[in-house]
């Protein structure tokens, strides 16, 4: 069954998307390209059709190649992961900064760095941190549901949550050890890709596509849930286990950026907004452009990062630099309620 | 189609808002309920639509009790026409219509080609086939009401709940919803429609409850219950009705 084209308008999103794979596709090579040691094309084609090149071949394959791989990965995960909680809050304010999961993700990732634990385990504590800070957020709001404006209790109620984790985070920078352990977690927690290297790529993929592939599958039913959760019940939607699914899986690609990359802000609000201003609110398209817009955009800030100035700057620090006017902005040209 | 509520008691955990309620509601059917605000409408409609179960009594579709189905199969008979709201989002009318695939379509599966067409006709029996790319968020509240109508009828449900209908919107989209609610029940639907407007039961209406304090009242035929003296009761009013020609009838207060 041809299921995209469904809808009349679904001609110009199905150009839409191509043409963000192919902006995709040409950033990532552009990436590739830029840095501080310059490559000539020779050397791609060369490290490309896998003849050795020595120098080049190195700094391609063993750094650029999986620190792109890794801006790739956490651009679309925050970016699908924000785009998802908005539709299930039938809120274009909440993010996963916002609702707590990269605070309770970054408090479990600070935990196990702390305890010397492996990557796997540092991922796993990320994952476990950030589902506790969400379920803690949504438990308190739904017991406040009365108490008025239930958006604003939501975000009010994750902004508390995500600073009683921060608090715990900086409690925990308090009591590691000044010389081993402080450094590490003090600049992993402003977001930095600067020591990726390809084994903490192959350790995030699995969890990332976990988190990714059911929720694009499950997109369409997003929809439903932005009606409400009576209508949406009426509807013969399960939101029950919508809501869950949804909440784990966006939590999980928090989790999984946040263990390999710090707090890198903004991303999973900025984005689904523009996604939306670009193709609409549909979440069959929102969220492949999401995930696309983010990718696309976090590799160009990591460029930015890692060549705009004389020495690195840690990524979360230029996506909030970037993120946080930008979303000022929209909201001061937002006419047509949020898109 | 039948749906048959029996000796229903309805109301959140201890607190029983409505008891007692006996009603059948068949194909082709337009059955108003109406009653003062408080007198337990909502809660009888979300206990009826599934969303929190019977404190007593039984609810059934063609005998079978729906208590214990799930979403997905109450939604294949029942469909819920909410009061005209705006969501979160600028979806367009299209995609609000489509919604109503849910109940027919996998949780990892969209809309295909004929759900589209079903979204279409249904569009089109409500006169919003111009409006279908427009956002529902921007159009008017008697458009969202129909809006929301076309939905329940891609539902391809049997009946169709509606929450005050005409609610909020202004006298001449009041009228163009009554008119679609009349071809409706002439195409076979049952309809079950809250309202506090006994005007438009006394014109559309195939059977009336009357609902007062969480009992009914009294409920039958329009002529029977939309009585003087029953709705006096009802709402603590003098009031008349009178015929106006036509075949038409109001109902008015004595005096304001």
């Amino acid at each position: 069954m041809n299921r995209l084209a469904v809808l009349p308008a679904d001609g110009k999103n199905a150009w839409t998307i191509t043409g963000l794979w192919i902006g995709f596709v040409a950033v990532a090579w552009w990436s590739l390209t830029i840095g501080r040691f310059d490559v000539p094309l020779e050397g791609m084609l060369n490290t490309l059709l896998m003849r050795d090149d020595g120098l080049p071949s190195m700094i391609l394959l063993q750094v650029r190649l999986p620190r792109i791989a890794a801006c790739i990965m956490i651009g679309a995960g925050l970016a699908t992961a924000g785009a998802a909680y908005q539709g299930l809050f039938r809120n274009p304010m909440v993010s996963p900064d916002i609702l707590g999961a990269s605070a309770g993700a970054g408090f479990g990732a600070a935990l196990a760095i702390m305890m010397d634990w492996g990557i796997l385990a540092i991922q796993g504590a990320s994952f476990v941190g950030g589902l506790a800070a969400v379920s803690v957020t949504c438990l308190i709001a739904g017991r406040l549901r009365h108490s008025g404006d239930p958006v604003l209790t939501l975000v009010l109620v994750g902004i508390v949550v995500g600073s009683i984790f921060m608090a715990m985070v900086s409690l925990i920078k308090y009591f590691a050890d000044t010389y081993s352990k402080l450094p590490a977690i003090t600049l992993w927690l402003m977001g930095s890709l600067s020591s990726i290297n390809s084994r903490d790529v192959a350790f995030a993929v699995i969890p990332v596509l976990i988190g990714m592939v059911p929720l694009m599958l499950m997109r369409w039913q997003i929809n439903v849930m932005a009606f409400g959760e009576e209508e949406a019940k009426a509807l013969g939607a399960n939101t029950t286990r919508l809501r869950w699914m949804v909440i784990a899986f966006a939590t999980l690609l928090t989790s999984v950026s946040v263990a390999v990359a710090g707090m890198v802000g903004w991303v999973g609000l900025v984005i689904p907004h523009c996604a939306r201003m670009i193709v609409g609110p549909n979440y069959k398209v929102l969220l492949p452009a999401s995930m696309l817009l983010g990718a696309i955009y976090l590799m160009l800030v990591d460029d930015l990062a890692r060549t705009g100035y004389v020495v690195e700057i840690p990524l979360g620090i230029v996506t909030a630099l970037i993120g946080a006017p930008f979303f000022l902005y929209l909201l001061t040209r937002a006419r047509r309620g949020w898109i | 189609m039948r749906l048959k509520v029996q000796s229903v008691a309805c109301g959140y955990g201890a607190k029983t808002v409505a008891r007692g309620i006996d009603f059948e509601l068949s194909s082709g059917e337009a059955m108003y309920l109406l009653g003062p605000n408080g007198s337990g409408k909502t809660t009888l409609f979300k206990t009826i639509l599934g969303l929190m179960p019977p404190l007593e009594g039984r609810i059934s579709i063609d005998g079978e009790d729906t208590r214990g189905w799930p979403q997905r199969k109450l939604a294949k008979r029942l469909a819920y026409v909410p009061q005209a709201h705006t969501p979160p989002f600028p979806f367009s009318v299209r995609d609000v219509v489509l919604t109503a695939r849910t109940a027919h379509i996998d949780l990892f599966g969209s809309p295909t080609l004929s759900d589209g067409k079903i979204a279409d006709a249904a569009m089109e029996a409500m006169g919003l086939s111009a409006l279908a790319e427009a956002r529902y968020t921007e159009i008017s509240g008697g458009e969202r009401q129909l809006v929301l109508i076309a939905r329940a009828l891609a539902q391809e449900a049997d009946f169709l709940v509606m929450d005050e209908p005409t609610s909020n919107l202004d006298f001449g989209n009041q009228m163009r919803v009554l008119r679609r609610v009349k071809e409706l029940t002439g195409r076979g639907y049952g309809l079950l429609i809250t309202t506090h407007m006994p005007d438009h039961a006394l014109s559309c209406a195939t059977k009336v409850a009357l609902l007062r304090d969480g009992a009914l009242l009294a409920q039958g035929a329009p002529d029977e219950v939309l009585t003087e003296e029953n709705l006096q009761a009802a709402y603590h009013l003098a009031l008349r009705i009178a015929d106006v020609g036509g075949g038409m009838r109001v109902c008015v207060p004595k005096s304001i």
